[in-house]
């Protein structure tokens, strides 16, 4: 496709397609395209944000060759397009949360695996995976399936201007839910992460095993609240456009929305919530059917790299899985980021994966439809 | 009255002019056209003036001319091959949607079987929403496993959703089409072709060009069926979706001032190009 | 009526393409849809055995029938709307002549050029808090506050719809009225009808075929609409192709999204064909024979 994409465009190019023959033939160009590029380019979904920038030439150096990001929408949509009937072939590296697209991908029973094991001596800096995302490496069998690569947290993302940073109701999730400042707060539309929110402020110490009659308490909790608040929000230039043009002063935020804002000189911040940050990982791995295999483990193995780790949370605001990553960090700057969570002084959350997370999506279409 | 009953006997039985008595109603229909397409241009301004607004947040305060997202746009390939794409694929699949669209009405002039249930089926594109089109041929297309691209899935999908529109636009215009000229033609001995030709093309060419550059547009806007199935290649449209999903990018409204002003553009020579009737 | 020696059957045929492209297209992928909603989702895809638990939760639970009602509603309003607000502009693109005309039909369709996305995006920084309008009418003092309830409201979707969708409705009711013979009218002139009565006995039924297809379009797409209520709704403005939408983009519940999408379809075209008996639709939408 990228040798016919650089086709001439233009007039030419519509006047040679409008002849019947130049319709065929462009069909059989983009399929015959199709395996000319395999070679010289992989596909791959990630966060936009992962990628963005420096970081680009990075894996591309790595990969040596091109890299087609298609468009990301979430992890459940990376694991619906690797789910959906060929979709084990369609791609070559997908990175999506590790905590959901574990059992997905690894499959009921050895043999299943949707994915490709991956040969770890091909990865050096594998080993700088840091302690506390060991958990997020999938292996089965003595193989490796999936490693965590990048790892982020949500949390209240607020206005300087509007809430101030040393009021202690600011640095907890309270801000979300009551009335202080009604009328200028944004959720995030996701049934996970909105619960386990208000699960933890409502002082639940495991939120992600909430069920029966307890969720419904935090479902009504939600519902009764929900006049406090100005929109829900589900795309993160949504969110970034809600606090950029002023229009709440705080709302359910992941990161990128947060290093958007940062970067463009908003006085916005996220806060530290006296109940946690809520943490996640996102983890690489490789479709079944994919032809590019060393291309794609280069790509790991650099994101895990120095290069790579150091500059991902300057240029997306996500953080390093890697040892490598925050080395050459100020305390200071540990801190501001977020390193602080893997040395235990700044206190998180993970957000998991709950077992009745189909409740958890009933209760929350209650929610939006109240 | 009588004057009018003279201007309306000696005037040009195809133009809808106005007879004078009817100026006051024609005063008020303009000024509410005048209305309308103030509010259809409202926003249209305010997407030019944020075009060149010097600021990170699309949106007011107006911060300063800049044309710096002008600049951007319009060196960055990525954008440029979206945009070519759209418009190739706009105009393929318009055509395509136009002359099937143009055969279904000219055979719904006769009665066949099934015409009724035809007529249901042609509503389905449009009922099915979106989101769900671009999942179901997600679906379709991989067990098929017909693979991903713009002259593959995506031209199918857009002419399967233009297809009916199209229909819909010639259909009426089509229909009410006084076949007296067509039998006399053929009682005389013209085959359907000349028919065809001469005498049922002329008149209702304009609404076959209407339908195409209505299929077109709906082509060229068309992302949330396309989406999924487009593969890694863009669309305008999804690559705009792309940029209000990841970033909040300040030229996006550049953006849209390039793809309106590359399509006007495109249908001016069109009109330039196309010999004038009447 | 027609002669015997015209070959009507033959004609018919021109039809086929068109038949077969949208059998494969249309028909075969709601075939798909439709099996699809009798299956589950498990943690490891979709698992194929044959349930109506989808259609158990949609009935059981009130809450999609409720959204599947204010959809409807909704709808039906904007499609009303539409048509009040798009039939006099067609009837005065239809009015004009030549040039004029030409011009015209041009810039009617250019701001449909610029991408439902952004056109859709853009009455955000319109409507919002600080956005054009509230900020214009604060500095000449009409206001003190913002007004909040100009976005994120019911209300805010249906001007949204409309602004997207208005196209739709002015293009087939222009161009029923712009074939319309003025011979029709200067005759009805002639036999001493006033205006108002040329338009509603010769005007007004003559354009009904281009008012019917426009106005089944715009319900059609108001019914599906998702974007445009994601981006302005708020939490007021939900619709049903937003949580139809959701199972797909969110919660990876195909089969729940199929068969929701199934109960749309089958809603709305049942109400259509229970409307289109009452106006004899066809006939309608055929058009008249002069």
């Amino acid at each position: 496709m990228s040798k016919f994409s650089s086709a001439p465009s233009g007039p030419s190019r519509r006047m040679f397609l409008r002849t019947g023959a130049g319709l065929g033939a462009a069909a059989g160009l983009g399929l015959w395209g199709t395996t000319a590029q395999a070679a010289a380019s992989i596909d791959v979904v990630m966060v936009n944000a992962a990628i963005s920038g420096p970081l680009r030439s990075v894996l591309e150096g790595a990969s040596g060759g091109k890299i087609n990001d298609a468009p990301w929408q979430s992890t459940t949509d990376v694991v619906s397009r690797l789910t959906a009937p060929g979709g084990t072939g369609r791609y070559d590296l997908l990175i999506a949360g590790s905590d959901f697209v574990r059992k997905p991908i690894m499959g009921p029973r050895p043999g299943s695996e949707l994915v490709l094991p991956l040969d770890t001596a091909k990865m050096p800096n594998f080993g700088q995976v840091a302690d506390a995302f060991k958990k997020d490496v999938a292996d089965r069998d003595g193989k490796v399936y999936m490693v965590p690569v990048f790892w982020g947290f949500d949390s209240v993302i607020y206005n300087t201007e509007q809430m101030p940073e040393s009021d202690p109701f600011t640095q907890s999730w309270a801000p979300l839910f009551e009335d202080k400042y009604a009328g200028r707060i944004a959720w995030y539309d996701a049934a996970h992460q909105m619960i386990m929110a208000a699960g933890l402020h409502l002082g639940n110490p495991k939120p992600e095993d909430l069920d029966g009659k307890d969720l419904d308490e935090v479902v009504r909790f939600l519902i009764s609240r929900k006049k406090n608040i100005r929109t829900i929000w589900s795309t993160f230039a949504q969110g970034t456009n809600l606090l950029a043009t002023g229009e709440v002063a705080c709302l359910y935020g992941p990161i990128p929305v947060r290093a958007e804002l940062q970067r463009k000189g908003f006085k916005i911040t996220n806060a530290w919530p006296k109940e946690g940050v809520l943490s996640f990982a996102h983890s690489a791995f490789v479709p079944r059917d994919s032809k590019n295999l060393e291309a794609s483990q280069a790509v790991i193995n650099a994101m895990l790299g120095k290069d790579y780790a150091s500059q991902v949370t300057k240029a997306s605001g996500y953080l390093s899985t890697s040892n490598l990553g925050s080395q050459d960090f100020s305390p200071e700057e540990r801190k501001r980021f977020g390193y602080g969570v893997l040395d235990g002084s700044t206190k998180h959350h993970g957000l998991g994966f709950p077992p009745a997370i189909a409740k958890w999506i009933e209760g929350w279409n209650r929610v939006k439809s109240a | 009255m009588s004057d009018a009953v003279l201007q309306a006997g000696t005037r040009p039985a195809r133009s809808f002019a106005w007879p004078r008595a009817e100026r006051l109603r024609k005063g008020l229909l303009c000024a509410y056209a005048g209305l309308f397409f103030l509010f259809l241009y409202a926003p249209i301004g305010l997407l030019l003036v944020l075009s060149v607004n010097d600021s990170e947040v699309i949106g007011l305060p107006f911060k300063g001319t800049t044309s710096r997202w002008y600049a951007y746009v319009l060196t960055t390939p990525e954008l440029i091959r979206a945009l070519a794409n759209s418009f190739a694929l706009g105009f393929v699949s318009a055509g395509i949607a136009t002359a099937i669209a143009l055969m279904m009405a000219m055979g719904f002039r006769r009665e066949f079987p099934l015409k009724g249930l035809l007529m249901k089926i042609v509503l389905l594109p449009i009922l099915i929403p979106g989101i769900v089109g671009s999942a179901v041929f997600l679906v379709f297309f991989g067990y098929l496993e017909i693979p991903f691209g713009l002259w593959t899935t995506a031209l199918m999908v857009h002419i399967t959703w233009a297809l009916p529109f199209a229909f819909l636009t010639i259909f009426p215009r089509l229909h009410g089409f006084d076949r007296g000229l067509e039998e006399a033609a053929m009682d005389l001995g013209a085959t359907p072709i000349v028919v065809f030709r001469r005498i049922l093309l002329p008149i209702i060419r304009p609404g076959i060009v209407a339908t195409f550059l209505f299929a077109f547009t709906l082509s060229f806007d068309e992302f949330v069926r396309t989406f999924l199935v487009i593969g890694t290649q863009r669309t305008i449209p999804v690559h705009l979706w792309t940029l209000i999903i990841d970033q909040m990018a300040p030229f996006l409204p550049a953006v849209g001032v390039v793809i309106m002003a590359v399509s006007v553009s495109v249908s001016l020579i069109g009109f330039a190009l196309t010999p004038k009737e009447k | 009526m027609r002669s015997p020696a015209v070959p009507g059957s033959r004609q018919a045929l021109l039809a086929l393409p068109g038949a077969l492209w949208l059998l494969t297209f249309a028909v075969l992928p709601l075939g798909f849809l439709v099996v699809m909603s009798f299956w589950t989702t498990t943690i490891f895809g979709l698992s194929t055995e044959f349930t109506l638990d989808n259609y158990a939760t949609i009935f059981s639970d009130s809450v999609y029938l409720t959204i599947l009602a204010k959809t409807i509603r909704m709808a039906l309003i904007t499609t009303v709307l539409t048509l009040l607000f798009s039939y006099p502009v067609a009837y005065f693109l239809a009015g004009l002549s030549g040039r004029s005309k030409a011009v015209c039909l041009l810039l009617l369709f250019m701001p449909f050029w610029s991408s439902y996305v952004v056109r859709t995006f853009l009455w955000l920084p319109m409507l919002g808090r600080n956005g054009l309008l509230n900020t214009l009418l604060m500095k000449i003092g009409a206001i003190d506050e913002p007004i909040d309830v100009l976005l994120f409201s019911e209300g805010t979707v249906h001007l949204g719809l409309i602004y997207v969708y208005s196209l739709f409705m002015i293009l087939p009711i222009y161009l029923s009225l712009d074939r319309l013979d003025q011979r029709l009218i200067e005759a009805a002139a002639d036999l001493g009808a006033g205006p108002f009565n040329t338009f509603r006995r010769i005007v007004l039924p003559l354009s009904m075929p281009g008012v019917l297809s426009g106005s089944v379009m715009v319900f059609l797409l108001a019914c599906g609409a998702y974007v445009t209520p994601q981006l302005l709704g708020g939490t007021a403005g939900v619709m049903f192709g937003n949580i139809i939408a959701a199972q797909y983009l969110n919660t990876n519940n195909w089969p729940l999204g199929a068969a929701l999408s199934v109960v749309l379809v089958l809603v709305v075209l049942a109400g259509m064909f229970l409307v289109g008996r009452k106006a004899k639709m066809e006939e309608i939408f055929v058009g008249g024979q002069h």
